[in-house]
């Protein structure tokens, strides 16, 4: 058992430090990746509870429940900062992508943690794999939502569909991950690929308008 | 076996369904298409993971709550869908038939409450409702026209079967559980991978008139 509770004071003191002493305009960064790996402390908590209410054993919590909820916590403080804060969508891109990046960083120590630090390579794949996976579903979400909101015929069947979206994906990766062997490596670059792909796309639809 | 092979026959068809409405969508730049595009995107996106399952644990998930969510999104995009096809004259049209697809699913939560989740019986039902209520009216609506928009009809006449073949399947899980084609929840499956070919004609109908 770890104290996973202990994992995010470590983590989190720094940056709230961070947060009290840094450059006003760069706090928001620190607070988004304290919010991340926030939401993925509660997540493991919500998971637990509700693997116990389901009487699930720890394939089925990782492969069935644990997307879900982990999707649904991270769209929390997104949904949050967009109501609230009515962001620019610059400042809420990089606010997604630091929720999210939070939380696969949290996620990650606390793998560390219970699985020890030794198989470089796999870590190295697992590290890369989780995170872009978070990135990739955080994106999803958070330019889904940036698309979808400014229709509002589709404000809550794409909100809706955009966190199906994710859980998905998550689910998938989750799911090739649980069975080991090449399945496991091929979930593991699926994400990585995804981000590969996306980040090409993106550049070259910024390189259209300027021809 | 065959449970793989029916639902990745299923996946094919919802994957070149939605191949072939996102074209339309990007040629013609109409909501009904991008909406009937996300409608197949995400049955087929929850149909994905329900494949993967049953072909590396070799059986349904338990708990299940991944691939519902994806396929409540896909009804709730057809719900959009439907509210974007009104006819006029739509918002003074109250007839009691109708109210019959939600008491309808109302009596199917409770039946299913025997086998299934409570929370997710409940948003199927309120879902299925509001889809089957939405098409009986239009359905009944668009029969009273005497122009084109006649046409809409054969686009709610898709849901309601699709609606229909969804809850024959949901019905036949619950008593067959053999694993062959003599299991009538096939036949049902097979019938709905053909409902989802019905969408695309008919809405085609209904956009060019």
């Amino acid at each position: 058992m770890i104290y996973i509770e202990n994992v995010f004071i470590c983590i989190a003191a720094p940056l709230l430090i961070a947060v009290l002493c840094g450059d006003k305009n760069n706090r928001p960064v620190f607070i988004f990746f304290i919010a991340g790996t926030g939401m993925c402390l509660l997540s493991a908590y919500i998971n637990t509870f509700f693997a116990s209410c389901y009487g699930a054993d720890m394939t089925q919590a990782t492969v069935e429940l644990a997307p879900v909820i982990e999707e649904t916590m991270k769209l929390l403080p997104l949904l949050f900062y967009l109501l609230v804060f009515e962001p620019k969508q610059g400042e809420a891109r990089s606010a997604i992508f630091f929720v999210a990046a939070g939380f696969a960083t949290f996620e990650n120590a606390c793998y560390l943690v219970e699985n020890g630090t030794s198989q470089l390579l796999f870590l190295l794949m697992r590290g890369f794999g989780a995170g872009a996976m978070h990135i990739v579903c955080g994106a999803i979400v958070g330019y889904g939502l940036l698309y979808v909101w400014r229709r509002p015929w589709l404000k809550v069947a794409g909100t809706f569909g955009l966190l199906c979206i994710a859980i998905t994906f998550h689910a998938i990766y989750n799911l090739l991950l649980s069975i080991g062997g090449a399945v496991q490596t091929v979930g593991l670059l699926i994400p990585v690929l995804t981000v590969s792909s996306g980040i090409g796309i993106t550049k070259l639809l910024r390189l259209k308008p300027s021809k | 076996m065959i449970e793989l092979i029916d639902n990745a026959i299923q996946l094919v068809v919802l994957i070149g369904c939605c191949i072939y409405s996102a074209v339309l969508t990007i040629r013609s730049k109409e909501q009904v298409w991008f909406l009937l595009t996300c409608f197949y995107g995400a049955y087929a996106l929850g149909l994905i993971y329900w494949v993967l399952f049953i072909a590396f644990y070799s059986g349904t998930p338990k708990i299940s709550p991944v691939s519902d969510l994806s396929w409540m999104a896909s009804v709730l995009f057809l719900i959009v869908l439907q509210n974007t096809l009104r006819l006029p004259g739509d918002s003074t049209y109250r007839p009691l038939l109708p109210w019959v697809a939600p008491a309808f699913s109302t009596i199917m939560c409770l039946f299913f409450f025997r086998w299934g989740d409570y929370f997710l019986n409940i948003l199927w039902a309120v879902l299925m409702g509001a889809c089957g209520y939405s098409a009986l009216r239009e359905l009944m609506l668009a029969r009273r026209q005497n122009n084109r928009m006649r046409n809409h009809q054969y686009f709610h006449m898709s849901v309601l079967a699709f609606m229909l073949m969804e809850y024959s399947l949901w019905v036949t899980s619950c008593y067959w559980r053999s694993y062959s084609l003599s299991n009538p929840y096939y036949w049902f499956d097979f019938l709905m991978t053909s409902t989802f070919f019905t969408f695309l004609p008919s809405l085609k109908k209904v956009v060019t008139e």
